[in-house]
């Protein structure tokens, strides 16, 4: 079964649930990424995997030969790359084939695209979904609840002025003429450095705001690496859609809060976050809520 | 599209019946060997078979001459396994070998007559040293290249008549070899055979078979396995990297860069056998070199860069090949690299085909351009 936007404790007692309602639950692996959620599961014989090691040959054919019907995998926030072929995907499919007995975990049904719900539906059935592209009739086809996590952006405008908007040009064209041979994606993520540089009048000591790195030397900006649950302002949005998400899956905030100038490089972060969240409405809106 | 559906039999009682069948309706056999993990089981499961039945098959290996030694030794089990079923085709006889480490050997003679001082090894007393088809009826797929590898073995299925040659590709392995397993049927309705000249065949029976199948078949067998495959393990090496072959085409001189550490004898001798091999072992995984993904910082360009490699290319006599071919092609960076690992490869055959398509990274600038 797939279960979308719970917390802890929601997980634990649909854990808890499934294990009261299939006894010959003996075993539990359960698949993490990085940090695991330790769950109270008394009297079962439990072991936390790490995403990366389930590709590894010491885990992979020890577990082929563990998981049986008597098992359940726990698969917890592992929809980790857009890649559905991903090795470690596919390594996951095959313990994920040898039970029936699975829950599927994830606080957001897709990282940027419709299409990424076909992982966690892979890990439900692969074989039933191979190849196939996604479709909104497949969210009743199985198992699947999902709690909205809508996320608001709100804006937060800071003025810019002619000067900085000079600046920004002269930026924009500099990082064009001297190019050379390096990732093109370096000028977008340059420019909205820039563009947070400017946002820094703007900034107050009462509240705390989180920015690509350090560089503003100051105790209430910090980087995406130190978030923790609780409310922050956005200065740079991050520019890898999986940390973006990995940063609202920790504070499970629902309004997003992002310092905006007039710049193009915010506007087009704004844009394509709002792309985002649409395709999140769409699915929320055909899919089971609880 | 094809595709997989798992049936209630597993692969290994529908890989017997497939050999069974065989046995049942072709007299003469041949399984081709290379060495590697998926020919073990499949010459063990057809020998198993020619045991039962008191019968005999050919087992058959294309000796390129540089190759592990953990491959000679597999091969010389495989052919000692069952010797009263077993006609043994190890063929040492010349053909030629693309070498993709030097520029001015770009070509191995394997087995080169007034070479044999500087042969890997002797010849075996007992291999075929000699072509054994009529000169007059051998055909060359490429002039240019000369009789090469799949001359070889070409020429050695032709030279057959009502013959099942078994060959271990598997499916899974890429879509190629998907695509060459699973076409039209070459014998009754057995879709994992293809048709041949002579009335032969060539069948894939563990062509639906994964890569853990055939370990776990190795293992409940206790049969012996390349050791290159635990020391390529032990190395850390990705799953899919994980694979024997030859050492110095196109596609396997990757391997130069891990042969001293797991076979140091091997390297000293492929040394002194052709030239290149140290540029293989030192540059063979190198981004700036023989990889070709970083651009060395002499060049503006990959234009540039190929322009310089053709323009200095040694070989003139294979100089026009890629002269015409790159005259068919665009001319943007995203090409031009590739171009670039056909000329430090010496790939004058094409083998590592380029994506010709316009450049992605300059219409990532150009959207980059409008958006900002």
């Amino acid at each position: 079964m797939i279960r979308i936007g719970l917390n802890l404790n929601q997980k634990q007692c649909e854990i808890n649930d499934y294990l009261a309602k299939t006894p010959e639950i003996k075993k539990i692996k359960i698949f993490y990424f990085k940090t695991p959620t330790e769950y109270v599961l008394p009297g079962y014989n439990v072991e936390y995997i790490e995403w990366s090691d389930i590709i590894m040959y010491k885990f992979f054919y020890r577990l082929l030969e563990e998981i049986h019907g008597d098992t359940l995998i726990v698969v917890d926030e592992l929809m980790r790359t857009q890649n559905r072929s991903d090795l470690t995907y596919n390594c996951a499919h095959h313990y994920l084939n040898q039970t029936p007995h699975k829950i599927i975990f994830e606080y957001f049904p897709i990282i940027e695209q419709k299409e990424d719900f076909m992982i966690l539906l892979n890990f439900e059935n692969k074989d039933k979904y191979k190849g196939k592209g996604f479709q909104y009739e497949f969210l009743k086809e199985e198992d699947i609840k999902m709690i909205s996590r809508n996320v608001e952006l709100e804006v937060i405008d800071v003025e810019t002025t002619a000067k900085e908007i000079e600046l920004y040009e002269k930026k924009k064209e500099n990082l064009f003429a001297n190019l050379g041979n390096k990732d093109p994606d370096i000028i977008p993520r340059n420019l909205q450095l820039l563009a947070g540089d400017f946002k820094k009048k703007a900034i107050e000591p009462d509240k705390i705001y989180v920015a690509r790195n350090k560089r503003f030397k100051l105790d209430n900006v910090i980087s995406y690496d130190e978030v923790v649950s609780g409310e922050y302002i956005v200065i740079d949005m991050h520019y890898r859609r999986l940390n973006l998400n990995d940063f609202l899956k920790k504070t499970q905030v629902n309004k997003l809060r992002y310092l905006t100038t007039a710049l193009p490089i915010d506007k087009f972060y704004i844009s394509e976050f709002n792309n985002w969240s649409k395709n999140l409405e769409d699915i929320y809106a055909k899919a089971s809520l609880y | 599209m094809l595709k997989q559906v798992y049936i209630d039999k597993d692969v290994l009682t529908a890989t017997k019946e497939r050999i069974s069948m065989i046995f049942d309706d072709y007299e003469n056999i041949v399984v081709s060997i290379s060495g590697g993990k998926d020919s073990t089981v499949l010459a063990h499961l057809a020998l198993t078979e020619a045991n039962k039945r008191n019968r005999r098959i050919g087992i058959f290996f294309l000796d390129e001459e540089v190759v592990y030694d953990s491959t000679v030794k597999r091969v010389e089990y495989m052919m000692n396994l069952f010797p009263d079923n077993t006609i043994p085709l190890w063929f040492q006889i010349e053909f030629h070998l693309t070498n993709a480490t030097s520029l001015i050997e770009s070509q191995l003679i394997c087995w080169e007559a007034g070479k044999h001082k500087i042969w890997m090894r002797p010849k075996k007393p007992f291999a075929i040293q000699h072509k054994p088809w009529p000169k007059e009826k051998e055909t060359v797929r490429d002039k240019n290249k000369g009789f090469g590898f799949y001359d070889a073995l070409e020429n050695f299925q032709n030279s057959r008549y009502n013959t099942a040659f078994l060959i271990g590709l598997r499916a899974t392995e890429s879509p190629n070899r998907w695509r060459a397993v699973s076409k039209n049927p070459g014998h009754k309705d057995w879709y994992w055979t293809t048709k041949m000249k002579n009335n032969n065949i060539a069948a894939y029976p563990l062509y639906d078979w994964n890569f853990h199948d055939v370990w776990r078949y190795i293992y409940d067998n206790q049969l012996r396995y390349n050791k290159i495959y635990d020391y390529m393990w032990k190395k850390g090496m990705h799953l899919q990297e994980i694979r024997v072959s030859s050492l110095i085409h196109e596609k396997a001189f990757k391997a130069l860069v891990e042969l001293p550490e797991f076979e140091p004898k091997t390297y000293d001798r492929l040394l002194r056998r052709i030239n290149g091999i140290s540029i293989g072992h030192i540059y063979g995984k190198d981004n700036k070199a023989m990889r070709a993904r970083k651009l060395p910082k002499n060049f503006k360009s990959w234009l540039e860069y190929r322009d310089f490699l053709l323009k200095t290319y040694p070989d003139e006599s294979k100089k026009w090949i890629f002269e015409k071919r790159f005259a068919k092609q665009l001319n943007n960076n995203y090409v031009a690299r590739q171009q670039c690992r056909q000329l430090i490869l010496n790939d004058y055959e094409n083998n590592l085909p380029i994506d010709n398509r316009p450049d992605p990274r300059e219409e990532k600038i150009k959207k980059w351009r409008e958006l900002l």
